[in-house]
């Protein structure tokens, strides 16, 4: 178990290492520093800047050192939660980011549970009947969930939901609670409101997670240990919940592993159709506006969520299967 | 029919009533639908099952021995449906008198008499011990369940109980092993867990489809002297299937050579050994290592192949790999299992043709 | 130099045959994944050929007919077969001045195949004026077009625009699929061939690229693509990108297939001849799994387009004058305007039907060359 984690933590930390770098390339992008825009754009206002102030700016914000040392601080800076500055914007990112960052995180973990929850009863139960009409009717249902695209499926909510229902869906909170300090209304509100942007996001992965299921188990069904399990007197839906499905859920736990990052990704068009207010249309809006500052830290943000997400599900994997443990 | 204590009294009555059928098996059919067409893996088979003793079933892989083990206790799964016949169990438990005769066949199925039965009064161990464990839950915990499904007792009790049993099949240091998963026991080991299981609720009929298959030489014969005592001890009858004439010769009473899901020769096991009948029963000796004329130091097998289960030859099913093949007869007609030599029997017309 | 067995050759080429018959035979059962193929071929058939297959030219624009509904084709004029249109009359509302359309079947277009209608040069070779359907030859004048679909806001044909986009849309398919094959045929076949710690590195690098949330990136490096790129750079550029994060699957089949062919008699056979190693990659163990490639690369082209039109949709992919299905859903981003024009959303099915057509042909293909593989 030890080594095993050691090795997912070592692959997490490469691929954090990885991801700063290139967010810290992306920052670096522009042409010529922020001193050098601020000051081309003080003299546009025709203040007079000179070259000594200048370059006292750029030590202020440690221009002045070589690049390595400018990224040993920049992901220094990251790691203690300062995320930065937007010099489009003129706002520091974690006043930008926010509560953003939140609720990206709080709308992937809802997904990842609406995922098994959903996912994993009917795949059991596909399984179980299989060829049943339900089965049949489930595995269509899970091609064409597979088959739509995120952003289609919330272009027909919107549309559906405008067509019949007149109203524009989209954003997660009510217009009185936007700005509303977090409490129990808040909260109800935002549960309404996460409802259809959980469905569209997770249709795909929940599609896929029920395939997952159904074949694992129906692999399982078989085995030996089910007959031996059977031949001891064992309650069918007891002995199918307590031995197979158990089996077929080890690699369906490593497929939420594997779908997390498909899940920040996904959350980010479908953000941006949907409106939410998740990190997705703030990275947009900063590759439209060429704020690469921003989008900087966005995907360095991205990607550690990404990490921790698979990293949690590693560990679950870990605690269900003792071979896995040992190992 | 809930049991509750029939250990008690179970040991010594097989010195009282030598004679007494636990199972009869009559006329089982079990067919298979498969994409190639319908496979008869047992086709009309009948035999007892005697307290006490050792029914031995042999045949060459594929011949069915293992869905007739399976359909004695409604095991079969989609494809296979079991299409007739009677598996007829008797209660010794319940007083000599009281012995009612149940089909096991008829019970509806998945419900609870069944279940009651299934573990209870037949338990069964399998081929591979390693895959016949549920590979993420311990040893114990499978016993513990087994023992409460079939025992009013609390978890305390059950878990002595079971530790209990694995100390008498011989496993070492009992209490520990009882938390271990599968991956860390021995093909060995976690056949004498596997015996432990089945036995720990004291059936009366223990089923074993190759329980040796697998694992080493002396490990194998370290199970079947396990076995042979603990049968002794527990006075349960055995179905004991297994493709090795050498293991049939070490523990069965009684044999029934199988081929294409027929009986095709019946007799004790001294007969068996002695003057074996059927042709296809000769060739299983002469394959046999270590005994008949072995040309090289090859392992021999009989000539020819089995043919493809769905498409089974006309008349006798062994005719075209029979050395003694009487065309005319054994091409056309299907012979019988009759008797030929007392009790033994066999269906061949070597024997049947003159009546 | 090599001994490299004639006989050897040859037995391979027998059971290859074989094994190809097999895959076949297998494949014919799944329906659905053969119904899916002849889906597909058509597609692809229609991008081949789509200046034919469009009715007017894609990029012609006309105010005056802008945001018209799709005009139904009538086959029958009473009993006779004669397929027609009725002409769209533009009205504009004196409250609201909105423009509607309204279709007046007293004047009546006559349809028919192969008609003439706008000229264009097809594969950049050879000069026609054919399509497969358009305006009667009688009645053709620059008053009488027929739009099956409607109209975009600059008056431009829809059916024809899909046409042309589905081009797009599938070529960006392929040629990204080709690159993902590349990368991911190269580096599963290194991994498995040499296994060690090449394998080890090259597995870690898959496991590190799996774990990174793609399209944050994707967008990224779209977005910072020079804005004066013109259509044809763009095009490339984007590919690459979808590609660079596409390979791992690709790699993952390939490496699992070399691991198990390094056992096989025939691989050791030729390793003992002296064979150089490329030589056995590429001539005795990469045909040897054609059929799970050929799979695995129909697999990987649905997440190709999804992405190309993903990208394009959010205004970071092709822009326009660029024609992709996911430029033309661009002009579905506002939902207000969409409930009034609801055929612009038409360009959604054919990305579901092409999805779902390679996911069924794929998966056909699959379980035909593997029939005994989990799905997992
Ligand atoms: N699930 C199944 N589906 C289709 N056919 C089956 C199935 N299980 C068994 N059969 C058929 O039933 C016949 C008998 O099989 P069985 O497993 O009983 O053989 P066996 O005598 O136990 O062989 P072995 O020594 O290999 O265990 C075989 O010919 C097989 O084709
Ligand atoms: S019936 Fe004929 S073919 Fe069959 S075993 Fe007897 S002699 Fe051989
Ligand atoms: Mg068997």
């Amino acid at each position: 178990m030890w080594v095993f984690l050691a090795k997912r933590i070592g692959i997490g930390l490469i691929t954090i290492w990885a991801l700063s770098l290139f967010s810290f390339i992306l920052i670096q992008l522009p042409k010529g520093d922020y001193v050098t825009s601020e000051m081309i754009a003080l003299q546009m206002e025709g203040e007079n800047v000179t070259d000594e102030e200048l370059e006292n700016l750029r030590i202020y914000f440690g221009l002045d050192k070589p690049v390595h040392m400018q990224y040993l601080s920049w992901i220094g800076n990251m790691m203690r939660g300062n995320l930065g500055y937007s010099y489009a914007q003129r706002t520091p990112v974690n006043d930008i980011l926010g509560q953003r960052l939140l609720l990206t995180v709080l709308y992937a973990a809802a997904t990842v549970v609406f995922i098994w929850v959903v996912a994993i009863p009917i795949g059991i139960l596909s399984a179980v009947k299989q060829y049943s009409f339900a089965d049949y009717s489930f595995t269509t249902l899970g091609f064409i969930g597979v088959a739509v695209p995120d952003f289609l499926l919330a272009l027909l909510f919107l549309w559906l939901g405008f067509v019949f229902f007149g109203v524009s869906m989209g954003g997660l909170f009510s217009p009185e609670f936007v700005d509303a300090p977090w409490n129990l209304a808040r909260i109800w509100d935002l549960t309404k409101h996460l409802f259809i942007p959980i469905i569209v996001l997770g249709t795909s992965g929940t599609a896929s997670l029920i395939r997952i299921v159904r074949a694992n188990l129906l692999d399982e069904l078989h085995k030996p240990y089910v007959v031996a399990a059977r031949a001891r007197g064992l309650r069918e839906w007891r002995l199918i919940l307590k031995y197979p499905v158990r089996l077929a859920l080890n690699p369906a736990v490593s497929l939420t592993a594997y779908i997390f990052p498909f899940l920040i990704s996904g959350s980010v068009i479908v953000s941006v159709v949907l409106s939410l207010p998740t990190i997705g249309p703030t990275l947009l809006q900063s590759l439209l506006e060429q704020d690469l500052q921003l989008a900087g830290a966005i995907i360095f943000l991205a990607g550690v969520m990404t990490v921790v997400g698979t990293l949690i599900s590693d560990i679950l994997l870990g605690l269900l299967d003792p071979r896995i443990r040992q190992a | 029919m809930p049991k509750t204590s029939k250990v008690e009294d179970k040991t010594n009555k097989s010195d009282k009533h030598p004679e007494r059928q636990v199972l009869e098996i009559r006329d089982l059919h079990t067919q298979f639908s498969t994409h190639d067409g319908v496979v008869k893996a047992v086709d009309g088979v009948s035999f007892d099952v005697i307290e006490g003793k050792t029914v031995g079933i042999v045949g060459e892989s594929g011949c069915g021995k293992s869905v007739l083990a399976r359909s004695v206790l409604q095991l079969i799964e989609h494809p296979g449906q079991i299409v007739g016949g009677k598996v007829l169990y008797r209660d010794y438990a319940e007083g000599e008198e009281a012995a009612s005769q149940n089909d096991i066949l008829a019970l509806p199925s998945g419900g609870s008499e069944i279940r009651s039965i299934r573990g209870g009064h037949i338990s069964m161990i399998f081929q591979e011990p390693m895959s016949s464990f549920s590979p993420v839950h311990t040893i114990g915990n499978q016993m513990v369940e087994a023992l409460r499904l079939h025992k009013p007792i609390s978890k305390v009790e059950a878990n002595e109980q079971a530790v209990d049993w694995l100390h008498r099949v011989g496993m070492p240091n009992p209490s520990e092993r009882i938390r271990a998963y599968p991956h860390e026991l021995s093909g060995g080991q976690l056949q004498r867990a596997m015996i432990a299981l089945a036995l720990s609720t004291n059936p009366s009929v223990l089923i074993a489809d190759e329980p040796t298959t697998g694992l080493d030489v002396t490990t194998q014969a370290q199970i079947l002297e396990l076995l042979g005592s603990l049968q002794e001890e527990q006075g349960m009858a055995m179905m004991f299937i297994t493709h090795d004439l050498g293991v049939i010769a070490e523990i069965a009473d009684d044999v029934l050579v199988m081929y294409l899901g027929r009986v095709v020769e019946e007799a004790s096991v001294t007969q068996l050994f002695q003057s074996p009948q059927h042709p296809y029963t000769k060739a299983l000796f002469t394959s046999m290592p270590g005994t008949g004329e072995i040309e090289d130091n090859r392992l021999p097998t009989i000539k020819g192949s089995v043919p493809e289960p769905h498409s089974r030859p006309a008349g006798c099913f062994f005719h075209p790999r029979c050395d003694s093949f009487m065309s005319g007869t054994c091409d056309i007609a299907e012979p019988e299992l009759l008797a030929v030599n007392g009790q033994q029997k066999a269906s061949c017309f070597l024997y049947s043709e003159g009546e | 130099m090599t001994v490299d067995t004639q006989e050897n050759n040859e037995s391979r080429d027998v059971t290859l045959a074989s094994e190809r018959q097999l895959v076949w035979a297998r494949f014919r059962r799944h329906k659905l994944a053969l119904i899916s193929t002849v889906i597909v071929a058509l597609f692809y058939l229609v991008a081949f050929g789509a200046e034919f297959v469009a009715v007017n030219d894609p990029v012609e624009t006309d105010a005056k007919r802008s945001l018209m509904p799709p005009q139904s084709i009538h086959l029958f004029d009473g009993w006779k077969p004669a397929p027609y249109v009725c002409e769209m009359v533009g009205k504009r509302d004196p409250v609201s001045l909105r423009k509607s359309f309204e279709a007046d079947c007293t004047k009546r277009i006559p349809v028919q195949i192969f008609a003439r209608g706008f000229e264009y040069k097809f594969l950049g070779l050879l000069r026609s004026d054919r399509h497969l359907i358009g305006v009667g030859d009688s009645e053709r004048s620059q008053e009488s077009l027929v739009f099956p679909l409607g109209t975009d806001v600059q008056g431009r044909g829809l059916f024809s625009r899909i046409v042309y986009g589905t081009r797009t849309s599938l070529s960006i398919g392929l040629v990204g699929v080709t690159l993902t094959l590349l990368i991911g045929v190269s580096l599963g076949a290194v991994s498995g061939y040499f296994g060690g710690f090449i394998d080890t590195l090259i597995q870690r690098s898959v496991e590190i690229v799996r774990a990174i949330p793609t399209i944050p990136i994707w967008l990224v490096l779209a977005g910072i693509l020079p804005r004066d790129w013109g259509v044809l750079q763009i095009y490339f550029a984007i590919t690459i990108i979808i590609s660079l994060f596409a390979w791992t699957d690709l790699a993952r089949v390939v490496r699992g297939r070399f691991l198990s062919l390094r056992e096989e008699d025939f691989v050791t056979a030729a390793m003992l001849s002296g064979a150089r190693w490329q030589r056995i990659v590429f001539r005795h163990m990469l045909p040897s799994f054609y059929s799970h490639l050929i799979a695995a690369t129909t697999l990987a082209i649905p997440s190709m387009i999804i992405s190309e039109t993903a990208l394009s949709f959010l205004g970071l992919g092709l822009r326009s004058p660029a024609i992709s299905w996911g430029v033309l859903l661009q002009a579905t981003q506002n939902v207000h305007s969409v409930a009034l024009t609801p055929w612009l959303m038409i360009p959604a099915i054919p990305v579901i039907v092409v999805i779902l057509a390679l996911n069924f042909m794929g998966d056909g293909l699959r379980d035909a060359a593997d029939p005994y593989a989990s799905t997992s």
